[in-house]
C-alpha cells in the first residue's frame, strides 16, 4: 500500500480534481468532520503514547507466571486487574497496548520523518541540478519503485534482522522514492515559472531558492503524503510482525502481540483482537487525518 | 442470510447421505484390498523425495512412503528385518553381512538385488547431500553374491543399524544411473508401500498403494495424498472440515478447542526433543561466572521450569531431568528426577561462589527457531531475575544464531534443543558435547570421554548403564539448564485408524486405514 | 509513437539490469546459510564441501559475472533446498498466484468501481460515504486478520467454502476476496476522483446543458473518459497484489510465489529470495511497460507529449 497508495495519492494530488464541484462546500464540511474523528484518533494514540506509565497499570513486561492467559474483565474468571486479559506469559494485554503505542508511533513517525527527508533531499538535488545527478537519483528511485513493495520490505527485512533502528532504516529507505518524485516534480515545475527564472536570472543559488521558492510549494503536498506514509508503515510492521521480521519478540509493539496472538485465536481471542484493534484505529485515525490534509492544505486547490 | 443457510445445509446433508451410502457400498467388496484416499497434511514443502535430500522431519516422513531400508525399527525401537531377512555381524563389530531378500522389485519394475544397496550408499554420499555424512559411516559396501552384501564400518558403532534404518531409502541402481540425482528426487523409484504419482510444488504429493508390495496385506489405503499448509491454525481448520485425515503440529490449545467433536481425535505424545539452555566454556563464555559449578546449579535450581511450562504450554510439556528423556534407552523415573525449583538453594549456591547480589550475563536466543520459543526466553529471563542474575535476551534470526562453528556469535548462554529419532540420548550427546563439534560449546573431559563408550558400546544393557552414568555426570556438573520436553499435539478424523507416531515425530502410513464414517 | 515505444522499452532494460545488480548485493550482505540447510550433526568438513558444491566459496566478483551471465541465459540459481532450478520452481508456482491476483482484482473492480462511480456522480451521498468508509476499511484492516476470520467463519463454521489450498473454483473465494479488500481501498478513491474530474470537466457540463439526461451522460461521457486513468491503475494494483500475496498465500495454503517467499525466507533459502524477488520485479516492470504501451495507444496525447 505504501508505495501504491502515495503514488496513487501523488496522482491525485498532481490532476487536483474534483475541486469545483458545486457540492464542494458540504464535502469540505463532512471531510472536516472526519478529518476531526482522525486528529482525535491519532491525538489518543499519542496521549497513550507520551502517558504511557501513567495510563498502563502495569509494565510491558511485568506479570506473573501464574496470570497467563486470563480473558477480559467482562468475560467469565476475567478480573477487573486486567481489563483487556493476559497473554501466555501472564503481562497485562492492556499495559502492552498501551506502551505498543510508542513502538507503532515512532516506527511510523521516524520512518515517515527518515523518508522525507531522504526522499526530499534526493528530490530537490535531481531536479535542481538535473543532468546526471538527476538521472542518477531518478535511476535509483526508479529502482526502489519497480521492486513490488511488500517483496521488497521482507526481503531488506530478511537481510537487516529484527531491530527497532532497522525497521525504522528499511521504512524510512523503502518509503522514500515517491517523495523524492514530488520534490524533484514540483522543482522541475518551478523551474519554469518566470519568477524562478528570474530569481535564477538575478543570480540567486540554490541556497536561496530551495527554501524561498520550492519548499513553502511543496509543504502540502509531502505532509498529505507523509501522513499516508506513516500509516501505512504502522500497517506493515504488523505484517512484518506476522513474519517474524519485525521488532525484536521482547519489545511490545502491536505487530508482535499480534503475530503471537494470532496461535491463539480459535482459543483465546484477545490475544488477538485487541492489538488488531490498536491497529485499524491507529491507521484509520491516520487516513482520516490524510484525507482532511489533502483536500483542505493541497496549495494547488488554493491556487485555482 | 439464514435462508441460504438452511438451503446450503439441505444441500450438505443430501450430499452427505449419498456419500455415505457410496462410501459402504465401496468398502463393503474386499477388506484386505487397499481402499480410500488419506489425505496428510505437512507443515511446509518437503525439500526434497530422496532420502539422503530430506532436510528435515517432513521431507522424511513424507519421502519413506516411498522407499524401505535393509532393516526397519519398530515401535519398541527393537532393529526387525525389511529388505534384509537375517543379518550378521562380526566380532569385532565392524562387519554386517545381510541376507536380502528376494523377489522384491522396485515401483519401476527394477528387481531388488545387492546392487542396490551399492547404488543407495554411492548416491548417498554425494557431497550435495544434506545426509552425505550418514552414508560415510560406511567405509565399504561389498557385494557377496545377488542377494548377500557386506557393509564396513572403520570403528564398531553402536547405532550403525538405527542409521541404516533411518536414512538409506534403497534405489534402483539402473533408472537413478540413468537420470541422476536431481531428476531422481523429481520422479522417485522405491520398494516402498507407495508409488509416486505426482508432486505440485508447495501444494501436494500424491502417491498410490504398491500393489506389489512385499509386506502383505500393507499398505491399507489406495492412495495417499500430502497437502501442504503451513499455517498451524489453517491445518486446525482443515481436520475440523474433513479435508484432510491427518493434522499435525498442532499446539495444545489449537487441540483443545476439537474436545468434543465427534468426528475428530487428538493424538498426544511426548517428543524425544530436550530443550535447554546451553552453557559456553569456550570463547566468550571463558571468564564468565558460569565456568562456576556453583552457578550453574544454582541456574538450575532457581529457574522456574514448572512455572514456565504451566504459562507457556497450558502444563503440556515435562520439566526436563537431562538428555537422557522420557522414552529413552535408560530412562528411570526414579533416578532421573528434574530439579526442584528451589530459589533459596539457589541464591545459598550463588553466595557460595561469590556472587551474593548475582550477575549480568547474555542469552542468545533464536528467534521463532522453535514453537513459543521466543516467550521460553523471556521467561527465563524473568524467573531468574528472582534470583538477582540479570539475564539481557539477544534475540537472533535463525541465520545469525547458528551460522557460526561453536555458536560463535551467541553467548555465554543460548537456548536450544535437541531432537534423537533413535530413541536413545546418543545423539543430542554427540552434537552438543563432543568437544570440536559444530554444536559444541562445552568441554568437559569425562563426559567427552562417556560418550565415546557409549558410541561403541553395542549391547544395548551395557549402554543403558553408560547413560545412567552419563545423567548422573550431568546433574552432579550440570553443563546445561534442563528446560523441558515438549508434547506433540495432532489430529485425526475419527475414521483414521493406526495412525502411530513416534516420539521423533515420525509416521509410517502403511499401516494406516480408513474405517467407514 | 515510435519514439514513445523505444524510449519506454530502453527504459525498462535499464531498470531490469538496475534490479538485478541491485538484488544481488542485497543478498549478498547476509551471512551464511549452510548451517542452515545441512543436519545439526553434519561436521565442519561437510559443511566445508558443500559450501563449495554450491559455489558460495568463488570471489564475489566471480559470483556476481556468474550471476549475471546466467540471468541474461534464463538461468536464476539453484535452490539450496530444494536443489532445483529456481526459475523452474519459480513457473511452477507462478500461475497460482496470477489467479489469485486475478480473482483479488476481479473482486476489487467488482465492489470499488460501482461505489467509486457512485460515489463520484453524488459526492456526499450516503453512496459516497459508503464508498469512503469502504476505502478506509480496505487500508486499515490487516488481510492476513481478515483471511483468518474468513476461514474461521466461512469454512469451519458455516461449511461454504474449502478453508485452504488451490482445488476448485471453491478455493479461490475466500484468499481472493481477502486479498482484494486492501486493493478495493485505491480502487473506490481512484475511480471516486476519476469520475468528480471527468465531471468538472467542460465536455460533460455542455453535455449537461444541453439538457442530456444524466444517466446519458454517465453512460456516454463519464464511463469511457474514467476507463483510461482506470486501466494504468488497474496494471499498478495488479503488481501490487502478485507481491502483496505473501500474507495471504501462507493464510491459504495456497501455492504460489508468496507462500513460496515466505518459505524460502523461513529456510534463509538466499538464491530463492534472490531469484524470486527479481522475477517479481521483472514480471512487474513489463507489466508496467504493457499497460503505459495501452495507455499510450488509447489517449493519444501521451504519444506526442
Amino acid at each position: 500500500m505504501s508505495a501504491l497508495g502515495a503514488q496513487a495519492a501523488v496522482e491525485e494530488i498532481d490532476s487536483g480534481q474534483g475541486l469545483f464541484h458545486p457540492k464542494r462546500l458540504l464535502r469540505f464540511l463532512l471531510k472536516d468532520a472526519s478529518g476531526m474523528v482522525g486528529l482525535g484518533l491519532l491525538l489518543l494514540v499519542v496521549a497513550a503514547a507520551v502517558f504511557a506509565p501513567l495510563i498502563a497499570p502495569y509494565g510491558p513486561a511485568e506479570g506473573s507466571f501464574s496470570d497467563a492467559r486470563l480473558p477480559p474483565a467482562w468475560q467469565a474468571d476475567g478480573t477487573t486487574a486486567h481489563l483487556f486479559g493476559t497473554d501466555q506469559l501472564g503481562q497485562d494485554l492492556f499495559s502492552r497496548i498501551i506502551y505498543g503505542s510508542r513502538v507503532s508511533l515512532l516506527v511510523g513517525f521516524l520512518g515517515a520523518l527518515l523518508a522525507v527527508t531522504i526522499g526530499v533531499t534526493l528530490g530537490l538535488v535531481a531536479g535542481f541540478f538535473g543532468g546526471w545527478t538527476d538521472r542518477v537519483i531518478t535511476g535509483f528511485t526508479n529502482l526502489l519503485l519497480s521492486i513490488p513493495y511488500l517483496v521488497l520490505v521482507i526481503v531488506i527485512a530478511t537481510i537487516l534482522g529484527r531491530s527497532l533502528t532497522n525497521v525504522i532504516l528499511l521504512f524510512g529507505v523503502t518509503g522514500s522514492p515517491v517523495f523524492v518524485r514530488v520534490a524533484r516534480g514540483e522543482v522541475m515545475r518551478l523551474k519554469k515559472l518566470t519568477y524562478v527564472e528570474a530569481a535564477v536570472g538575478l543570480g540567486a543559488g540554490a541556497g536561496r531558492i530551495i527554501p524561498r521558492h520550492i519548499l513553502p510549494n511543496i509543504v502540502g503536498p509531502l505532509a498529505t503524503l507523509a501522513t499516508f506514509e506513516m500509516s501505512a508503515m504502522i500497517f506493515y510492521e504488523s505484517g512484518l510482525g506476522f513474519l517474524g521480521l519485525s521488532v525484536p519478540p521482547d519489545v511490545p509493539s502491536w505487530g508482535n502481540m499480534l503475530a503471537l496472538g494470532r496461535r491463539f485465536l480459535t482459543t483465546h481471542p484477545w490475544m488477538a483482537v485487541y492489538p488488531g484493534i490498536a491497529i485499524a484505529i491507529t491507521t484509520l485515525g491516520i487516513n482520516l487525518l490524510g484525507d482532511w490534509l489533502r483536500d483542505t492544505i493541497d496549495p494547488r486547490a488554493k491556487e485555482r | 442470510m439464514s435462508r441460504y443457510v438452511k438451503l446450503l445445509s439441505a444441500l450438505l446433508v443430501s450430499a452427505a447421505l449419498a456419500s455415505t451410502l457410496f462410501a459402504t457400498t465401496a468398502v463393503a467388496q474386499e477388506s484386505t484390498e487397499p481402499s480410500g484416499e488419506l489425505v496428510v497434511s505437512l507443515s511446509s514443502d518437503p525439500t526434497s523425495l530422496f532420502m539422503p535430500r530430506t532436510a528435515d522431519r517432513t521431507a522424511s516422513n513424507t519421502a519413506w512412503s516411498l522407499y524401505d531400508s535393509l532393516v526397519w525399527i519398530d515401535e519398541d525401537f527393537e532393529i526387525v528385518p525389511a529388505l534384509a531377512t537375517s543379518w550378521e555381524i562380526s566380532e569385532d563389530g565392524t562387519e554386517y553381512t545381510f541376507q536380502l531378500r528376494e523377489g522384491v522389485t522396485f515401483h519401476n519394475g527394477e528387481p531388488f538385488t545387492a546392487e542396490s544397496v551399492v547404488a543407495t550408499w554411492e548416491t548417498g554420499m554425494d557431497p550435495s547431500n544434506d545426509y552425505a555424512n550418514v552414508f560415510e559411516e560406511a567405509e565399504s559396501v561389498e557385494i557377496i553374491d545377488d542377494h548377500t552384501v557386506r557393509i564396513t564400518t572403520p570403528e564398531p558403532n553402536a547405532t550403525f543399524l538405527t542409521r541404516l534404518a533411518t536414512f538409506w531409502g534403497m534405489v534402483p541402481p539402473e533408472y537413478i544411473a540413468e537420470v541422476g540425482i536431481d531428476e531422481f528426487a523429481q520422479n522417485p523409484v522405491g520398494t516402498g508401500p507407495f508409488r509416486f504419482v505426482s508432486r505440485t510444488a508447495g501444494d501436494r504429493v500424491v502417491m498410490e498403494a504398491n500393489p506389489d508390495y512385499w509386506d502383505e496385506g500393507l499398505p491399507k489405503v489406495e492412495r495417499l495424498v500430502y497437502r501442504v499448509i503451513p499455517d498451524a491454525s489453517t491445518r486446525l481448520a482443515a481436520i475440523q472440515t474433513g479435508e484432510i485425515d491427518i493434522a499435525n503440529r498442532l499446539t495444545f490449545d489449537q487441540v483443545s478447542v476439537l474436545e468434543g467433536n465427534d468426528n475428530v481425535e487428538v493424538v498426544t505424545y511426548l517428543n524425544d526433543r530436550a530443550y535447554y539452555v546451553g552453557f559456553k566454556n569456550i570463547g566468550n563464555g571463558e571468564g564468565s561466572p558460569i565456568e562456576d559449578r556453583n552457578v550453574r546449579l544454582a541456574l538450575n535450581y532457581g529457574l522456574d521450569r514448572y512455572g514456565i511450562i504451566q504459562a507457556i504450554f497450558s502444563g503440556q510439556a515435562e520439566p526436563l531431568p537431562g538428555f537422557v528423556v522420557q522414552g529413552n534407552l535408560a530412562y528411570d523415573e526414579e533416578m532421573m528426577q528434574p530439579f526442584p525449583y528451589d530459589p533459596e538453594r539457589a541464591q545459598e549456591l550463588l553466595a557460595q561462589a561469590g556472587y551474593p547480589d548475582g550477575f549480568q550475563i547474555a542469552l542468545s536466543c533464536p528467534a521463532d527457531g522453535y514453537v513459543n520459543i521466543n516467550e521460553v526466553c523471556l521467561a527465563i529471563q524473568r524467573s531468574l531475575a528472582d534470583i538477582g542474575v540479570e539475564i539481557n535476551v539477544d534475540f537472533r534470526t535463525t541465520n545469525s544464531f547458528w551460522s557460526e562453528p561453536r555458536y560463535g556469535v551467541t553467548g555465554p548462554m543460548y537456548v536450544d534443543s535437541w531432537s534423537s529419532e533413535i530413541g536413545e540420548a546418543l545423539p543430542r550427546l554427540q552434537g552438543a558435547l563432543v568437544p570440536g563439534n559444530y554444536y559444541n560449546t562445552w568441554e568437559d573431559e569425562r563426559i567427552a570421554e562417556l560418550i565415546q563408550e557409549i558410541e561403541q558400546e553395542v549391547d544395548r544393557k551395557a549402554r543403558a548403564q553408560l547413560y545412567q552414568e552419563m545423567h548422573r555426570l550431568m546433574t552432579e556438573d550440570p553443563p546445561f539448564i534442563y528446560l523441558y520436553q515438549p508434547m506433540i499435539f495432532e489430529a485425526t478424523r475419527a475414521n483414521v485408524e493406526g495412525y502411530d507416531p513416534r516420539p521423533a515425530e515420525e509416521y509410517f502410513l502403511k499401516t494406516v486405514s480408513l474405517e467407514e464414517e | 509513437m515510435i519514439g514513445f515505444l523505444s524510449k519506454r522499452l530502453a527504459e525498462s532494460v535499464l531498470l531490469m539490469i538496475g534490479v538485478l545488480i541491485l538484488v544481488f548485493f542485497m543478498v549478498r550482505l547476509t551471512g551464511d546459510p549452510v548451517s542452515l540447510i545441512l543436519p545439526v550433526n553434519a561436521p565442519i568438513e561437510q559443511r566445508e564441501q558443500f559450501r563449495e558444491a554450491m559455489g558460495l566459496n568463488e570471489p564475489l566478483v566471480v559470483q556476481f559475472r556468474e550471476f549475471m551471465l546466467g540471468a541474461v541465459t534464463g538461468d536464476l540459481g539453484e535452490s539450496l533446498r530444494l536443489r532445483q532450478p529456481n526459475l523452474e520452481i519459480i513457473l511452477e508456482r507462478l500461475p497460482a498466484t496470477i489467479e489469485l491476483a486475478l480473482g483479488a482484482l476481479f473482486f476489487a473492480v467488482l465492489v470499488s468501481v460501482p461505489l467509486g462511480l457512485a460515489g463520484g456522480m453524488n459526492p456526499g451521498s450516503w453512496a459516497d460515504k459508503l464508498s469512503r468508509s469502504v476505502g478506509l476499511a480496505g487500508q486499515s484492516i490487516p488481510n492476513y486478520w481478515l483471511g483468518m476470520l474468513f476461514i474461521v467463519f466461512f469454512a469451519v463454521e458455516l461449511r461454504w467454502l474449502p478453508s485452504f489450498g488451490r482445488d476448485s473454483f471453491t478455493s479461490l473465494i475466500l484468499p481472493a476476496v481477502a486479498l482484494g479488500f486492501a486493493g478495493m481501498g485505491q480502487l473506490v478513491r481512484l475511480t471516486r476522483s476519476a469520475v468528480l474530474e471527468v465531471r468538472s470537466s467542460d465536455f460533460v457540463r455542455t453535455a449537461r446543458s444541453k439538457g442530456l439526461r444524466r444517466s446519458r451522460v454517465s453512460g456516454k461521457h463519464v464511463l469511457p473518459n474514467v476507463a483510461i486513468p482506470l486501466i494504468s491503475v488497474l496494471g499498478i494494483q495488479f503488481t501490487y497484489l502478485l507481491g502483496g500475496s505473501v500474507y495471504i498465500e501462507v493464510v491459504f495454503a495456497w501455492p504460489g510465489l508468496g507462500s513460496l517467499l515466505e518459505g524460502a525466507v523461513r529456510d534463509s533459502d538466499f538464491p530463492l529470495i534472490q531469484a524470486i524477488t527479481i522475477f517479481i520485479s521483472l514480471f512487474a516492470i513489463s507489466i508496467h511497460l504493457l499497460t503505459d504501451l495501452l495507455y499510450g495507444a488509447i489517449d493519444p496525447r501521451l504519444r506526442h507529449s
